[in-house]
Protein backbone atom coordinates (compact mmCIF):
# COMPACT_ATOMS: atom_id res chain seq x y z
CA UNK A 1 0.00 0.00 0.00
CA UNK A 2 1.57 3.89 -0.97
CA UNK A 3 0.66 6.17 1.41
CA UNK A 4 0.66 9.72 -0.48
CA UNK A 5 2.79 12.20 1.55
CA UNK A 6 0.89 15.10 3.75
CA UNK A 7 0.99 18.59 1.84
CA UNK A 8 -1.18 22.10 1.34
CA UNK A 9 -0.19 23.65 -1.53
CA UNK A 10 -1.96 27.02 -3.00
CA UNK A 11 -3.22 26.14 -6.04
CA UNK A 12 -5.03 29.57 -6.78
CA UNK A 13 -5.71 32.86 -5.87
CA UNK A 14 -8.31 35.54 -6.62
CA UNK A 15 -9.54 38.82 -5.73
CA UNK A 16 -10.16 38.01 -1.88
CA UNK A 17 -10.62 34.09 -2.24
CA UNK A 18 -7.62 31.58 -2.17
CA UNK A 19 -7.52 27.88 -2.90
CA UNK A 20 -5.63 25.20 -1.00
CA UNK A 21 -5.51 21.64 -2.21
CA UNK A 22 -4.90 19.04 0.47
CA UNK A 23 -3.29 15.75 -0.47
CA UNK A 24 -2.57 12.51 1.53
CA UNK A 25 -3.67 11.53 5.00
CA UNK A 26 -5.66 14.31 7.44
CA UNK A 27 -5.89 12.63 10.54
CA UNK A 28 -4.60 14.04 14.35
CA UNK A 29 -1.09 13.87 13.27
CA UNK A 30 -1.48 16.55 10.34
CA UNK A 31 -4.94 18.40 11.14
CA UNK A 32 -2.55 20.77 13.49
CA UNK A 33 -0.75 21.91 10.13
CA UNK A 34 -3.68 22.11 8.37
CA UNK A 35 -4.97 24.31 10.94
CA UNK A 36 -2.29 26.47 11.24
CA UNK A 37 -2.04 26.75 7.36
CA UNK A 38 -5.78 28.12 6.89
CA UNK A 39 -5.39 30.30 10.28
CA UNK A 40 -2.41 31.95 7.97
CA UNK A 41 -5.36 32.84 5.66
CA UNK A 42 -8.20 33.92 8.26
CA UNK A 43 -5.87 36.29 9.70
CA UNK A 44 -5.21 38.04 6.66
CA UNK A 45 -8.82 38.36 6.24
CA UNK A 46 -9.67 35.99 2.80
CA UNK A 47 -12.17 33.42 1.72
CA UNK A 48 -10.85 30.14 1.99
CA UNK A 49 -11.87 27.14 -0.71
CA UNK A 50 -10.15 23.84 0.33
CA UNK A 51 -9.48 21.24 -2.32
CA UNK A 52 -9.63 17.92 -0.77
CA UNK A 53 -9.83 15.76 -3.98
CA UNK A 54 -6.27 14.28 -3.21
CA UNK A 55 -7.03 13.13 0.78
CA UNK A 56 -7.43 9.57 1.12
CA UNK A 57 -8.28 9.30 4.46
CA UNK A 58 -9.91 11.93 6.79
CA UNK A 59 -10.12 11.04 10.50
CA UNK A 60 -12.55 11.99 13.52
CA UNK A 61 -9.75 15.19 14.29
CA UNK A 62 -9.63 16.04 10.49
CA UNK A 63 -13.16 16.60 10.60
CA UNK A 64 -12.63 18.62 13.73
CA UNK A 65 -10.20 20.94 12.09
CA UNK A 66 -13.00 21.12 9.35
CA UNK A 67 -15.12 21.99 11.86
CA UNK A 68 -13.36 24.60 13.71
CA UNK A 69 -12.21 25.98 10.48
CA UNK A 70 -15.67 26.62 9.40
CA UNK A 71 -16.84 28.11 12.89
CA UNK A 72 -14.40 30.57 12.71
CA UNK A 73 -14.54 31.84 9.34
CA UNK A 74 -17.82 32.11 9.90
CA UNK A 75 -17.49 34.29 12.65
CA UNK A 76 -15.16 36.67 10.99
CA UNK A 77 -17.74 36.48 7.95
CA UNK A 78 -15.39 34.77 5.66
CA UNK A 79 -16.47 32.08 3.36
CA UNK A 80 -15.15 28.83 3.75
CA UNK A 81 -15.62 26.05 1.40
CA UNK A 82 -14.75 22.25 0.38
CA UNK A 83 -14.31 21.95 -3.44
CA UNK A 84 -14.17 19.44 -4.38
CA UNK A 85 -13.77 16.59 -1.77
CA UNK A 86 -12.29 12.87 -2.62
CA UNK A 87 -15.04 9.86 -2.23
CA UNK A 88 -13.45 8.90 1.30
CA UNK A 89 -13.74 12.49 2.45
CA UNK A 90 -17.35 12.53 1.40
CA UNK A 91 -18.33 9.14 2.90
CA UNK A 92 -17.15 10.94 6.64
CA UNK A 93 -19.18 14.27 5.81
CA UNK A 94 -22.41 12.12 4.64
CA UNK A 95 -21.86 9.39 7.69
CA UNK A 96 -22.17 12.17 9.96
CA UNK A 97 -24.88 14.39 8.29
CA UNK A 98 -22.45 17.35 7.70
CA UNK A 99 -21.89 17.53 4.01
CA UNK A 100 -24.15 20.29 3.86
CA UNK A 101 -22.40 22.40 6.23
CA UNK A 102 -19.17 22.93 4.24
CA UNK A 103 -20.76 22.77 0.65
CA UNK A 104 -23.81 25.60 0.80
CA UNK A 105 -24.16 28.58 -1.08
CA UNK A 106 -22.12 29.55 -4.50
CA UNK A 107 -18.28 29.40 -4.12
CA UNK A 108 -16.60 32.94 -3.23
CA UNK A 109 -15.04 33.94 -6.40
CA UNK A 110 -15.68 31.04 -8.62
CA UNK A 111 -12.99 31.26 -10.75
CA UNK A 112 -10.59 30.17 -8.22
CA UNK A 113 -9.01 27.30 -9.41
CA UNK B 1 0.29 -16.85 -4.65
CA UNK B 2 -0.15 -13.88 -1.83
CA UNK B 3 -2.84 -12.30 -0.97
CA UNK B 4 -1.40 -9.32 -2.99
CA UNK B 5 -1.03 -11.66 -6.09
CA UNK B 6 -4.72 -13.22 -5.78
CA UNK B 7 -5.99 -9.59 -5.66
CA UNK B 8 -4.25 -8.21 -7.97
CA UNK B 9 -5.01 -11.35 -10.44
CA UNK B 10 -8.85 -10.81 -10.26
CA UNK B 11 -10.50 -9.08 -13.18
CA UNK B 12 -11.44 -5.30 -12.65
CA UNK B 13 -14.81 -5.29 -11.93
CA UNK B 14 -14.15 -7.91 -9.10
CA UNK B 15 -11.49 -5.95 -7.01
CA UNK B 16 -12.39 -5.32 -3.56
CA UNK B 17 -12.98 -1.96 -2.71
CA UNK B 18 -10.25 -0.22 -0.86
CA UNK B 19 -11.14 -0.24 3.18
CA UNK B 20 -11.64 3.98 2.97
CA UNK B 21 -13.81 3.96 -0.14
CA UNK B 22 -16.55 1.30 1.46
CA UNK B 23 -19.23 2.55 3.29
CA UNK B 24 -17.96 3.51 7.35
CA UNK B 25 -20.54 2.23 9.83
CA UNK B 26 -20.63 4.46 12.88
CA UNK B 27 -18.99 2.41 15.05
CA UNK B 28 -15.77 1.71 12.71
CA UNK B 29 -15.37 5.61 12.31
CA UNK B 30 -15.73 5.50 16.52
CA UNK B 31 -12.64 2.98 16.64
CA UNK B 32 -11.00 4.53 13.70
CA UNK B 33 -11.28 8.26 16.30
CA UNK B 34 -9.88 6.21 19.23
CA UNK B 35 -6.95 4.70 17.35
CA UNK B 36 -6.42 7.89 15.39
CA UNK B 37 -6.18 9.90 19.04
CA UNK B 38 -3.91 6.93 20.59
CA UNK B 39 -2.03 7.35 18.00
CA UNK B 40 -1.61 11.24 18.31
CA UNK B 41 -0.84 11.02 21.82
CA UNK B 42 0.98 8.05 22.46
CA UNK B 43 4.47 10.75 22.54
CA UNK B 44 2.58 14.10 23.34
CA UNK B 45 4.59 15.53 25.63
CA UNK B 46 2.75 18.88 25.97
CA UNK B 47 -0.56 19.83 27.93
CA UNK B 48 -1.40 22.27 24.97
CA UNK B 49 -0.82 19.48 22.51
CA UNK B 50 -2.95 16.61 24.06
CA UNK B 51 -5.90 18.90 25.00
CA UNK B 52 -5.92 20.12 21.20
CA UNK B 53 -5.65 16.77 19.97
CA UNK B 54 -8.68 15.37 22.74
CA UNK B 55 -10.83 18.15 21.23
CA UNK B 56 -9.96 17.64 17.36
CA UNK B 57 -10.88 14.23 17.82
CA UNK B 58 -14.16 14.56 19.91
CA UNK B 59 -15.08 17.85 17.91
CA UNK B 60 -14.75 15.14 14.93
CA UNK B 61 -16.36 12.40 16.73
CA UNK B 62 -19.60 14.22 16.96
CA UNK B 63 -19.64 16.71 14.32
CA UNK B 64 -20.26 19.51 16.81
CA UNK B 65 -18.23 22.94 16.53
CA UNK B 66 -18.29 23.35 20.12
CA UNK B 67 -15.34 22.10 22.70
CA UNK B 68 -13.14 23.07 25.73
CA UNK B 69 -11.36 21.78 27.80
CA UNK B 70 -9.68 22.67 31.56
CA UNK B 71 -7.13 21.61 34.08
CA UNK B 72 -6.76 21.93 37.01
CA UNK B 73 -4.59 24.30 38.31
CA UNK B 74 -2.53 23.19 41.22
CA UNK B 75 -0.79 26.71 42.39
CA UNK B 76 -4.96 27.21 42.45
CA UNK B 77 -6.89 24.80 43.17
CA UNK B 78 -10.86 25.47 42.39
CA UNK B 79 -9.41 27.83 39.82
CA UNK B 80 -8.87 25.72 36.84
CA UNK B 81 -6.82 26.89 33.32
CA UNK B 82 -8.59 26.56 29.85
CA UNK B 83 -5.83 24.79 27.56
CA UNK B 84 -8.14 25.05 24.54
CA UNK B 85 -11.69 26.63 23.49
CA UNK B 86 -13.24 26.49 20.30
CA UNK B 87 -16.76 27.73 19.21
CA UNK B 88 -17.29 29.37 22.79
CA UNK B 89 -17.22 32.87 23.55
CA UNK B 90 -13.89 32.53 26.20
CA UNK B 91 -16.03 34.87 28.75
CA UNK B 92 -18.69 32.67 29.07
CA UNK B 93 -16.52 29.67 28.56
CA UNK B 94 -14.90 30.73 31.80
CA UNK B 95 -18.13 31.41 34.15
CA UNK B 96 -19.35 27.95 33.07
CA UNK B 97 -16.03 26.41 34.14
CA UNK B 98 -16.33 28.30 37.44
CA UNK B 99 -20.01 26.94 37.76
CA UNK B 100 -19.44 23.25 36.69
CA UNK B 101 -16.09 22.29 37.93
CA UNK B 102 -16.27 21.83 41.84
CA UNK B 103 -18.96 19.68 41.54
CA UNK B 104 -17.71 17.70 38.39
CA UNK B 105 -14.05 17.50 40.07
CA UNK B 106 -15.59 16.06 43.42
CA UNK B 107 -17.09 13.19 41.66
CA UNK B 108 -15.72 9.98 43.09
CA UNK B 109 -13.85 7.50 41.02
CA UNK B 110 -15.70 5.43 38.61
CA UNK B 111 -18.34 8.10 37.99
CA UNK B 112 -16.69 9.83 35.27
CA UNK B 113 -19.69 9.08 32.67
CA UNK B 114 -20.25 12.11 30.65
CA UNK B 115 -23.45 14.57 32.11
CA UNK B 116 -25.40 16.75 30.75
CA UNK B 117 -26.67 20.26 31.72
CA UNK B 118 -29.87 19.30 32.61
CA UNK B 119 -28.94 16.40 35.12
CA UNK B 120 -26.55 18.65 36.50
CA UNK B 121 -29.29 21.19 37.19
CA UNK B 122 -29.90 20.58 40.67
CA UNK B 123 -26.65 21.18 41.60
CA UNK B 124 -25.40 24.44 39.26
CA UNK B 125 -28.58 25.43 39.78
CA UNK B 126 -30.71 27.72 36.67
CA UNK B 127 -28.04 30.64 35.99
CA UNK B 128 -25.50 27.87 35.04
CA UNK B 129 -28.01 25.70 32.95
CA UNK B 130 -28.64 29.33 30.46
CA UNK B 131 -25.30 29.52 30.68
CA UNK B 132 -24.76 26.20 28.96
CA UNK B 133 -27.24 26.90 26.80
CA UNK B 134 -26.16 29.98 25.87
CA UNK B 135 -22.91 28.39 24.75
CA UNK B 136 -24.49 25.50 23.00
CA UNK B 137 -23.02 23.05 25.63
CA UNK B 138 -24.44 19.77 25.27
CA UNK B 139 -22.61 17.64 28.23
CA UNK B 140 -20.12 18.06 30.51
CA UNK B 141 -17.01 15.20 31.28
CA UNK B 142 -14.26 14.88 33.77
CA UNK B 143 -10.79 14.15 32.33
CA UNK B 144 -9.57 12.14 35.13
CA UNK B 145 -6.77 9.40 35.46
CA UNK B 146 -7.30 6.68 38.29
CA UNK B 147 -10.49 8.61 40.15
CA UNK B 148 -7.81 11.28 40.02
CA UNK B 149 -9.47 15.06 38.87
CA UNK B 150 -7.10 16.34 36.17
CA UNK B 151 -9.69 18.49 34.32
CA UNK B 152 -13.03 18.96 32.43
CA UNK B 153 -14.68 18.90 29.16
CA UNK B 154 -16.88 20.80 27.56
CA UNK B 155 -19.21 19.77 24.13
CA UNK B 156 -21.48 21.08 22.04
CA UNK B 157 -24.50 19.16 20.23
CA UNK B 158 -23.91 17.55 17.28
CA UNK B 159 -25.24 19.57 13.94
CA UNK B 160 -27.57 17.55 12.82
CA UNK B 161 -29.49 16.48 16.47
CA UNK B 162 -30.01 17.80 20.06
CA UNK B 163 -28.58 14.16 21.92
CA UNK B 164 -25.71 11.95 21.94
CA UNK B 165 -26.47 8.30 21.39
CA UNK B 166 -24.93 5.39 23.55
CA UNK B 167 -22.28 4.45 21.59
CA UNK B 168 -20.97 8.10 21.26
CA UNK B 169 -20.41 8.79 25.34
CA UNK B 170 -19.22 5.54 25.27
CA UNK B 171 -16.41 6.78 22.82
CA UNK B 172 -16.05 10.07 24.45
CA UNK B 173 -15.04 8.84 27.82
CA UNK B 174 -12.58 5.96 26.51
CA UNK B 175 -11.13 8.78 24.72
CA UNK B 176 -11.10 10.90 27.62
CA UNK B 177 -9.51 8.29 29.67
CA UNK B 178 -6.57 8.03 26.62
CA UNK B 179 -6.53 11.78 27.20
CA UNK B 180 -6.24 12.02 31.12
CA UNK B 181 -3.28 9.16 31.19
CA UNK B 182 -1.50 11.29 28.74
CA UNK B 183 -2.42 14.58 30.32
CA UNK B 184 -0.67 12.91 33.70
CA UNK B 185 2.19 11.98 31.13
CA UNK B 186 2.77 15.22 29.86
CA UNK B 187 3.04 17.05 33.04
CA UNK B 188 5.21 14.60 34.82
CA UNK B 189 7.54 14.70 31.25
CA UNK B 190 7.37 19.21 31.40
CA UNK B 191 8.72 18.86 35.25
CA UNK B 192 11.09 16.58 35.10
CA UNK B 193 12.49 18.12 31.74
CA UNK B 194 12.41 21.37 33.38
CA UNK B 195 14.43 20.44 36.58
CA UNK B 196 16.61 19.02 34.22
CA UNK B 197 17.31 21.65 32.31
CA UNK B 198 17.59 23.76 35.54
CA UNK B 199 20.12 21.49 37.14
CA UNK B 200 22.10 21.72 33.52
CA UNK B 201 22.09 25.01 33.81
CA UNK B 202 23.41 25.28 37.37
CA UNK B 203 25.89 22.59 36.20
CA UNK B 204 27.10 24.83 33.63
CA UNK B 205 27.39 28.52 35.60
CA UNK B 206 29.34 26.25 38.45
CA UNK B 207 31.90 24.45 35.76
CA UNK B 208 32.37 28.19 33.89
CA UNK B 209 32.76 29.77 37.80
CA UNK B 210 35.29 26.72 38.74
CA UNK B 211 37.52 27.08 35.61
CA UNK B 212 36.90 31.40 36.50
CA UNK B 213 38.26 30.62 40.25
CA UNK B 214 41.34 28.31 38.22
CA UNK B 215 42.37 30.91 36.19
CA UNK B 216 42.04 33.57 39.11
CA UNK B 217 44.05 31.95 41.37
CA UNK B 218 46.86 30.86 38.98
CA UNK B 219 46.82 34.68 38.11
CA UNK B 220 47.53 35.73 41.55
CA UNK B 221 50.05 33.18 42.78
CA UNK B 222 51.80 34.21 39.74
CA UNK B 223 51.28 37.76 40.35
CA UNK B 224 52.51 37.41 43.84
CA UNK B 225 55.18 35.30 43.95
CA UNK B 226 58.24 37.62 42.40
CA UNK B 227 57.23 40.45 44.91
CA UNK B 228 56.69 37.77 47.78
CA UNK B 229 60.49 36.56 47.00
CA UNK B 230 61.64 39.85 46.95
CA UNK B 231 60.02 40.21 50.70
CA UNK B 232 61.30 37.39 52.30
CA UNK B 233 64.72 37.79 50.81
CA UNK B 234 64.94 40.98 52.17
CA UNK B 235 63.87 40.39 55.90
CA UNK B 236 66.05 37.15 55.89
CA UNK B 237 69.34 39.17 54.98
CA UNK B 238 67.88 41.95 57.71
CA UNK B 239 67.90 39.44 60.26
CA UNK B 240 70.98 37.44 58.83
CA UNK B 241 72.97 40.38 58.80
CA UNK B 242 74.98 42.04 61.81
CA UNK B 243 73.20 44.22 63.44
CA UNK B 244 74.52 47.66 61.90
CA UNK B 245 72.05 50.13 61.65
CA UNK B 246 72.77 51.06 57.96
CA UNK B 247 72.62 46.88 56.73
CA UNK B 248 69.30 46.69 58.33
CA UNK B 249 68.04 49.80 56.63
CA UNK B 250 68.80 48.65 53.45
CA UNK B 251 67.14 45.42 54.03
CA UNK B 252 64.15 47.30 55.34
CA UNK B 253 63.58 49.85 52.29
CA UNK B 254 64.21 46.71 50.40
CA UNK B 255 61.21 44.83 52.69
CA UNK B 256 59.17 47.76 52.35
CA UNK B 257 59.67 48.27 48.70
CA UNK B 258 58.47 44.39 47.61
CA UNK B 259 55.50 45.35 49.99
CA UNK B 260 54.34 47.91 48.18
CA UNK B 261 54.65 45.80 44.92
CA UNK B 262 53.12 43.02 46.48
CA UNK B 263 50.10 45.74 47.19
CA UNK B 264 50.20 46.89 43.64
CA UNK B 265 49.66 43.50 42.64
CA UNK B 266 46.99 43.08 44.45
CA UNK B 267 45.02 45.96 43.37
CA UNK B 268 45.78 45.20 40.18
CA UNK B 269 44.49 41.72 40.53
CA UNK B 270 41.02 42.89 42.41
CA UNK B 271 40.56 45.65 39.27
CA UNK B 272 40.92 42.47 37.17
CA UNK B 273 38.31 40.53 39.31
CA UNK B 274 35.93 43.38 38.91
CA UNK B 275 36.61 44.41 35.58
CA UNK B 276 35.69 40.20 34.98
CA UNK B 277 32.84 40.50 37.14
CA UNK B 278 31.53 43.90 35.64
CA UNK B 279 31.88 43.28 31.86
CA UNK B 280 31.00 39.24 31.10
CA UNK B 281 32.64 37.93 28.40
CA UNK B 282 31.65 36.20 25.39
CA UNK B 283 32.43 34.02 22.79
CA UNK B 284 30.57 35.37 19.52
CA UNK B 285 30.85 33.07 16.45
CA UNK B 286 28.23 33.05 13.56
CA UNK B 287 25.35 30.80 13.67
CA UNK B 288 21.97 30.25 12.70
CA UNK B 289 19.62 32.00 15.19
CA UNK B 290 16.65 30.22 13.56
CA UNK B 291 17.93 26.85 14.50
CA UNK B 292 19.26 27.72 17.54
CA UNK B 293 15.59 29.58 18.71
CA UNK B 294 13.72 26.11 17.77
CA UNK B 295 15.89 24.10 19.08
CA UNK B 296 15.61 26.60 22.81
CA UNK B 297 11.86 26.52 22.51
CA UNK B 298 11.68 22.72 22.11
CA UNK B 299 14.04 22.57 25.75
CA UNK B 300 11.60 25.38 27.30
CA UNK B 301 7.89 24.34 26.11
CA UNK B 302 7.87 21.47 28.27
CA UNK B 303 8.39 22.81 31.33
CA UNK B 304 6.49 26.27 31.06
CA UNK B 305 3.20 23.81 29.68
CA UNK B 306 3.55 21.87 33.00
CA UNK B 307 3.39 25.18 34.67
CA UNK B 308 0.40 25.59 32.65
CA UNK B 309 1.84 28.23 29.93
CA UNK B 310 2.15 27.55 26.39
CA UNK B 311 4.77 28.79 24.33
CA UNK B 312 4.17 29.50 20.91
CA UNK B 313 7.26 29.99 18.12
CA UNK B 314 6.43 32.05 15.40
CA UNK B 315 8.57 33.09 12.19
CA UNK B 316 9.44 30.91 9.16
CA UNK B 317 11.74 28.26 9.79
CA UNK B 318 14.38 29.46 6.91
CA UNK B 319 18.28 30.25 8.14
CA UNK B 320 18.60 33.29 9.94
CA UNK B 321 22.58 33.96 10.32
CA UNK B 322 23.04 36.01 13.08
CA UNK B 323 26.35 36.55 15.17
CA UNK B 324 25.75 35.57 18.88
CA UNK B 325 27.48 33.64 21.70
CA UNK B 326 24.84 30.54 22.37
CA UNK B 327 25.66 30.53 26.03
CA UNK B 328 25.02 33.70 26.66
CA UNK B 329 21.80 34.15 24.37
CA UNK B 330 20.34 31.13 26.40
CA UNK B 331 20.94 32.92 29.37
CA UNK B 332 19.60 35.72 28.12
CA UNK B 333 16.75 33.84 26.92
CA UNK B 334 16.09 32.01 30.10
CA UNK B 335 15.90 35.48 31.58
CA UNK B 336 13.61 36.24 29.66
CA UNK B 337 10.94 33.67 29.53
CA UNK B 338 11.36 33.44 33.05
CA UNK B 339 9.99 36.88 33.80
CA UNK B 340 7.30 35.94 31.29
CA UNK B 341 6.27 32.72 33.32
CA UNK B 342 6.61 35.12 36.60
CA UNK B 343 4.21 37.58 35.15
CA UNK B 344 1.86 35.59 33.29
CA UNK B 345 -1.07 34.09 34.94
CA UNK B 346 -1.66 30.64 34.41
CA UNK B 347 -3.41 30.09 30.89
CA UNK B 348 -1.37 32.55 28.87
CA UNK B 349 0.29 32.16 26.36
CA UNK B 350 4.15 33.70 26.03
CA UNK B 351 4.75 34.46 22.24
CA UNK B 352 8.61 33.96 20.70
CA UNK B 353 8.72 35.19 17.84
CA UNK B 354 11.00 35.73 14.75
CA UNK B 355 12.17 38.30 12.58
CA UNK B 356 14.14 40.73 11.21
CA UNK B 357 14.25 45.04 11.32
CA UNK B 358 16.04 47.71 10.46
CA UNK B 359 17.12 49.99 12.87
CA UNK B 360 20.34 52.62 12.60
CA UNK B 361 20.60 52.09 9.07
CA UNK B 362 21.10 48.29 9.48
CA UNK B 363 19.42 45.03 9.45
CA UNK B 364 19.76 43.10 12.45
CA UNK B 365 17.57 39.79 13.50
CA UNK B 366 15.15 40.54 16.00
CA UNK B 367 13.49 37.76 18.78
CA UNK B 368 10.77 39.35 20.49
CA UNK B 369 9.31 37.43 23.69
CA UNK B 370 5.64 39.00 24.24
CA UNK B 371 4.11 37.62 27.61
CA UNK B 372 0.39 38.52 28.67
CA UNK B 373 1.12 39.98 32.14
CA UNK B 374 0.02 43.51 33.86
CA UNK B 375 2.41 45.24 31.48
CA UNK B 376 4.27 48.28 32.91
CA UNK B 377 2.12 51.41 34.01
CA UNK B 378 4.36 53.70 33.18
CA UNK B 379 5.51 55.45 29.71
CA UNK B 380 8.98 54.28 30.56
CA UNK B 381 9.60 50.58 30.23
CA UNK B 382 13.35 51.48 30.25
CA UNK B 383 13.02 51.09 33.70
CA UNK B 384 12.51 47.30 33.90
CA UNK B 385 16.51 46.83 32.83
CA UNK B 386 17.18 49.40 36.16
CA UNK B 387 18.44 46.90 39.18
CA UNK B 388 16.43 45.99 41.92
CA UNK B 389 13.29 47.97 40.66
CA UNK B 390 11.01 45.03 40.30
CA UNK B 391 8.23 44.80 37.56
CA UNK B 392 5.14 45.98 38.30
CA UNK B 393 2.70 42.79 39.26
CA UNK B 394 6.06 41.32 40.91
CA UNK B 395 6.68 41.38 44.65
CA UNK B 396 10.42 41.56 45.52
CA UNK B 397 10.08 38.43 47.18
CA UNK B 398 9.99 37.01 43.18
CA UNK B 399 13.45 37.81 43.02
CA UNK B 400 13.01 40.07 39.78
CA UNK B 401 15.53 43.28 40.44
CA UNK B 402 18.86 42.23 39.07
CA UNK B 403 18.23 39.87 36.38
CA UNK B 404 16.65 41.75 33.17
CA UNK B 405 19.65 44.24 34.11
CA UNK B 406 22.26 41.50 33.74
CA UNK B 407 20.11 40.28 30.18
CA UNK B 408 20.64 43.53 29.21
CA UNK B 409 24.12 43.97 29.66
CA UNK B 410 24.68 40.54 28.09
CA UNK B 411 23.12 41.35 24.91
CA UNK B 412 24.87 44.65 24.55
CA UNK B 413 27.96 42.67 25.39
CA UNK B 414 27.40 40.75 21.64
CA UNK B 415 26.76 43.97 19.70
CA UNK B 416 23.32 43.52 20.13
CA UNK B 417 20.53 45.45 21.40
CA UNK B 418 17.69 44.87 24.22
CA UNK B 419 14.30 46.89 24.34
CA UNK B 420 11.14 46.41 25.78
CA UNK B 421 7.71 47.68 24.78
CA UNK B 422 4.75 47.86 27.90
CA UNK B 423 1.10 48.32 27.72
CA UNK B 424 -0.35 48.18 31.11
CA UNK B 425 -2.90 45.32 31.53
CA UNK B 426 -2.18 44.13 28.17
CA UNK B 427 1.50 43.09 28.73
CA UNK B 428 5.60 43.60 28.26
CA UNK B 429 7.03 42.58 24.64
CA UNK B 430 10.60 42.45 25.23
CA UNK B 431 13.32 42.37 21.85
CA UNK B 432 16.54 41.05 21.38
CA UNK B 433 18.19 42.49 17.85
CA UNK B 434 21.53 41.00 17.12
CA UNK B 435 23.94 41.89 14.17
CA UNK B 436 23.94 39.74 10.97
CA UNK B 437 26.66 37.40 10.12
CA UNK B 438 29.63 38.59 9.00
CA UNK B 439 28.60 42.13 10.20
CA UNK B 440 31.49 43.88 12.12
CA UNK B 441 30.84 44.40 16.07
CA UNK B 442 29.92 48.09 16.45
Amino acid sequence: MTTTRFTIETTGREGRAIRLSVAGRLDATTAPRLLERCHAVEAAGMDLVLDLSLVSFISSSGVGALMILSDRFHDRCQSFLLEPVSPPVRAILELLNLSASFSGGAPPAAGVR
Amino acid sequence: MTPRDAVAALPPDTAPEPLALRPMAREHYSLHALADLSRRLWDARDLHDVAEALVLSLMGQVGTPQAAVWIDNPDHPGDPVMLRCHGIPRPLAAELAAAVWRLMAERGAGDEAPLTPDELRAAIGDPALRLAREARVALFAPLATGGEPRGLLALGYPRDRWDYVPLELEAIESSLFIAGVALRAARLHGQVAESRRILQRSHDDLAELDRMKSEFIGEVAGELRTPLTALLGALESCSASPAGREGSRHALLAAMEGARSLSTQIERVLRFSGARHDRPAVRLGEHDLAAFVRAYATERRPGLSSRLRELKLVGSAEARRARFDPVRLTHVLDELLDHALRISPAGATVHLRMSDITSEGRTWRALSIQDEGMGAPDRHPETLFQAFRPHHGLSKASGAGTGLAAAQELVEAMGGRLAATSLEHVGTCFTVTLPLAGEARP
